[in-house]
């Protein structure tokens, strides 16, 4: 028969977790966190010193690219081979800033004929400043996602995705 | 009411049950405030001061930094490892470059003591960091290219051959 349930009948509570020694340890955590945390997102573009050797250079069959690029005045040329031969000319968007998107999209065809080149020379002949210079070198560094994709065989013969365009990056006229 | 106020009740005080507090607000805070943590967390260890009046160029890099001597460069002053070494408002600027203006003494001089610094801990503990020669160049994007070149020219004339040009990322200028 049904019953009205008594009032008496415990009432079974919920067993809670001991949450202190997370707190602790989460505090902890958070203080060291703070400690190293950096707000702002500061990264590097390295380049190196162009080292001139008096050695031969060593013999290959396939002569080496040479990729150089050079900033004058109204354009960006793009040099190949040694001595250079200027294989295209890239002129500006408006009186101050170069056509970078043209630059990158040629640097990515050249780098699809030259899979395992990567050193490109910058020879900036006018004083531009600064961001200019580190725009001219995101271009000619670094692939981008919308970019087609390259590959190329590693040493157990599986195919790779290529990710950074020309990445060493040498400043061909420091000295001058 | 009554019985509290006997006498024999007196000085024995009520027992209070303890508090429940209800923590799951503060622990939402907290994961919150790791997430973000942890997202803003410098694996790289290396830590750099962009000094005032340097604003630095935006880039797309996301290469992490590497240790090695700071120069900072903002257009009247330049720094190495925090320390002022040339004030162009207290400078002889005659007495500042030589090579046919190519090499900026005072900057020179400074990387050539870090230099010696770095092989003589080397020397002394045979577990010191090897000479890496990186350069840790944090650079005031207005600078013209002539001078970069000057300043580019001083440290690899000091032994420096690694550049790293420190950027902002674009996500943070924005």
């Amino acid at each position: 028969m049904y019953r009205i349930p008594s009032r008496r009948t415990k009432k079974h509570e919920l067993a809670r977790p001991n949450l202190i020694p997370i707190l602790d340890g989460v505090f902890i955590f958070i203080f060291f966190l703070l400690m190293s945390a950096s707000f702002i997102k500061i990264f590097e573009v390295p380049s190196d010193v162009p080292i001139i050797s008096d050695s031969p250079p060593p013999k290959n069959d396939k002569p080496p690219l040479g990729l150089t690029i050079r900033v004058q005045e109204s354009s960006i040329e793009v040099l190949t081979g040694i001595p250079g031969k200027i294989i295209k000319r890239i002129g500006k968007v408006n009186s101050k800033n170069y056509d970078l998107a043209s630059l990158h999209d040629f640097l990515v065809k050249i780098k699809s004929k030259n899979i395992n080149e990567y050193t490109a020379i910058l020879e900036p002949e006018i004083d531009i400043d600064y961001q200019q210079i580190i725009d001219i070198m995101d271009s000619v560094r670094m692939l981008k996602n919308t970019d087609e994709a390259l590959y190329r065989k590693d040493k157990d013969g599986q195919e790779v995705r290529i990710k950074d365009l020309f990445s060493n990056l040498l400043f061909g006229n420091i000295q001058s | 009411m009554r019985v509290n106020r006997l006498i024999r009740f007196r000085g024995r005080k009520k027992k209070l049950g303890l508090i429940d507090l209800d923590i799951t607000s503060l622990l939402d805070i907290l994961v919150i405030m790791l997430v973000f943590l942890l997202k803003s967390y410098n694996s790289s260890g290396v830590v750099l001061n962009v000094p005032k009046g340097v604003t630095l160029p935006i880039s797309e890099s996301q290469a992490i930094n590497s240790p090695g001597v700071i120069v900072q460069v903002s257009p009247t002053t330049i720094w190495v490892d925090d320390n002022v070494i040339f004030d162009i408002n207290k400078s002889r600027t005659s007495a500042v470059y030589d090579q046919g203006r190519k090499r900026i003494i005072p900057l020179f001089n400074e990387l050539v003591k870090k230099r010696k610094i770095i092989n003589q801990v080397q020397k002394s503990s045979p577990e010191a960091k090897k000479f890496s020669g990186i350069v840790n160049l944090i650079v005031d994007k207005s600078i013209r290219y002539s001078y970069l070149k000057k300043l580019l020219h001083t440290c690899a004339e000091a032994g420096f051959i690694k550049y790293k040009f420190i950027v902002l990322n674009e996500s943070s200028a924005l």
